[in-house]
This record gives C-alpha cells, sequence and structure tokens, in this order.
C-alpha cells in the first residue's frame, strides 16, 4: 500500500517536487554572499546590506519554503530587490523628517567635523604585502564595484540581474516587476554609464 | 591602467569580489541563513490513494478558505429557499383543495 501511495505520489508531483531543508539551506548558502554585494552596491552600508539579506532570506523560508527547489533563485531575487526597494522608501521618508528637524535645530556639524575621523589607512606599512596580481586584480574590483555604485537604482539592478545573476530578458522583467523592453532599455543605459565610467579609468567596456 | 573587459568579465570579478567577504560578515550571513532555516515552512505530505482520496493534513491558503465558506453559506441559502417556497406552495395547494372539496373550516369566514 506504501509502495502505491509512493508511485502515486511520485506521478502525481512530477516536476514540481517540494523543497526539504537541505535545499534551502544550500540554495541560500551559494546566493547569500552574492546577495549580500548585491545589497551593498545599492545600500552602500555593510550594516544594513546584512539586514537586507537577512530578511530576504527569512521571508523566503517563512513564504515559500516549501516551494520546489528551482523556483528559488527568482523568488529569492525578487524578495531582495523588494526588501532594498522598501529600505529606500523608509530611508526617503527618514531623510525627510531629518532634513526638516535639522532645519529647525542650530548646526554645530561643520565645527565637529574631523577629517581624521574618516581617513582610510589604506598605505599601513604593517599590513602583509600581497602579490602584484592580487593587487591589481582587487583595484579593478574597486573601480567597477565604485562605477556600479554611481549607476541609478533601477540600471544597476537590471545590470546585475541580467550580467551577474546570468538571467534572461524574460525572467529580469520578472524580477523587477517591469516589461522586457523596459529591461532592455535599463541594462542598455546601464552599459553605457558603466563605459564612460570606465573609460575615465583607462578600462574598455566590450 | 588600459584594460579591455567584457560584460561576462564584469560578472566573474564581482563574483571574486564575492568571494573575498571577510570572516566577520560570512559568519553573519551563517548566522542570518540557520536562522531563516529555523523558520522555513515546511508543507505536510498529501497522499493520494487508489479511489483518489486525499489523506493527511490539507494546508488551504486564506483565501481558499473563505470561497469554501462562501461555498457553504451560498449553498445553506439555496436549500433554505427551495424548502421555503415548496413548503409555501403546499399550504396554497391544501386550501384549494378545501375550497374545491367545500371542507373549508369556519375561521376562514370570520374575518
Amino acid at each position: 500500500m506504501c509502495r502505491e501511495f509512493a508511485s502515486i505520489r511520485a506521478d502525481h508531483l512530477g516536476a514540481t517536487e517540494l523543497s526539504t531543508p537541505q535545499q534551502l539551506s544550500e540554495f541560500l548558502a551559494q546566493a547569500e554572499r552574492r546577495a549580500y554585494k548585491q545589497a551593498q552596491y545599492a545600500v552602500r552600508d555593510e550594516h544594513v546590506a546584512l539586514d537586507i539579506v537577512q530578511d530576504a532570506m527569512m521571508k523566503l523560508a517563512e513564504r515559500y519554503g516549501d516551494h520546489p527547489p528551482e523556483e528559488f533563485p527568482m523568488l529569492f531575487q525578487r524578495i531582495l530587490q523588494n526588501t532594498i526597494r522598501d529600505y529606500y522608501r523608509r530611508q526617503k521618508v527618514r531623510s525627510f523628517w531629518t532634513t526638516l528637524m535639522s532645519s529647525l535645530s542650530p548646526q554645530h556639524d561643520a565645527e565637529d567635523f574631523d577629517p581624521l575621523d574618516t581617513l582610510q589607512d589604506e598605505d599601513n606599512a604593517s599590513q602583509p604585502a600581497r602579490p602584484d596580481a592580487v593587487l591589481a586584480q582587487s583595484q579593478l574590483i574597486a573601480v567597477i564595484e565604485e562605477a556600479l555604485g554611481k549607476l541609478p537604482a533601477r540600471q544597476r539592478e537590471a545590470f546585475l540581474l541580467r550580467y551577474w545573476e546570468e538571467m534572461d530578458t524574460a525572467e529580469t522583467a520578472a524580477v523587477m516587476g517591469c516589461s522586457e523592453g523596459s529591461v532592455k532599455t535599463h541594462c542598455s543605459r546601464a552599459t553605457h554609464a558603466l563605459s564612460a565610467i570606465l573609460k575615465e579609468r583607462g578600462i574598455d567596456l566590450s | 591602467m588600459n584594460i579591455k573587459l567584457s560584460n561576462k568579465e564584469i560578472g566573474n570579478l564581482l563574483n571574486t569580489a564575492a568571494r573575498q567577504l571577510d570572516r566577520s560578515t560570512l559568519n553573519e550571513l551563517h548566522t542570518a541563513r540557520q536562522q531563516a532555516l529555523k523558520n522555513q515552512r515546511v508543507a505536510s505530505p498529501i497522499w493520494v490513494s487508489q479511489n483518489g482520496l486525499l489523506h493527511g493534513q490539507l494546508q488551504l491558503s486564506p483565501r481558499a478558505l473563505n470561497w469554501i465558506i462562501v461555498g457553504v453559506v451560498a449553498s445553506l441559502l439555496v436549500v433554505n429557499l427551495t424548502y421555503w417556497e415548496r413548503t409555501y406552495e403546499r399550504d396554497h395547494s391544501d386550501i384549494d383543495i378545501a375550497i374545491l372539496t367545500d371542507d373549508l373550516p369556519v375561521d376562514v369566514f370570520v374575518d
């Protein structure tokens, strides 16, 4: 009887086999780093980026944890991008109130600011020396990340989904909640903008 | 720096950057993942036997539950209306028979 049940269940479910905790764990383990970097490019704050990724992971597990594993990449990307957008919205409201309140209170910030507080110690001789290739690569990555940070949010989102997450136009459109035509426009503009920014730094984008 | 890059190579470099995250960030990501896994929604198995009956716990979404409630209320309403209509018709036919057989009670003529 049990064998019958098992075979019928297998036939019944077919391609939409439900996920196990192990499958979700594996998916999150391979997606979390890129998700964190995506959030970091978007919000430019490590702690906020971590919060966003944590939030996205939690939502995926709580709401869609029983979905087939092949649905995880699309669902996770959609949740991640929505969480980033929610952060932008909250930030907009917060900055409105902050601006309003600061315009009412006396200004002392300029006197308190000390450039040494925020100066990066990049030339510290006590750091271990790194091979030239690794250094060149990390410099190149820094230039690219800086250029990505300068892109408008939607263009960066489209570019990263298409060329980093390797999604096709239809998948990217589904994640971004827009038409395929919009995705193509965003990608094209992002590539042109990146190309212009990188060219100033001696990098040709082909 | 004079370098030529394609979009694909940029993707590869970003992958490299993602692999070079510092230990504390990785630890925090690991903790976040474990936390999420603790709250994972797990589906209850639904077994289908040979006669097509469902066994096991069937989980319904709130929307489906609402539709079921609406369906039950609508069917109860239909049953009640049908019953009331039939009773009304039967009362009328009883009076008709009484008139035809000249068997009306005195109370009918009082008003």
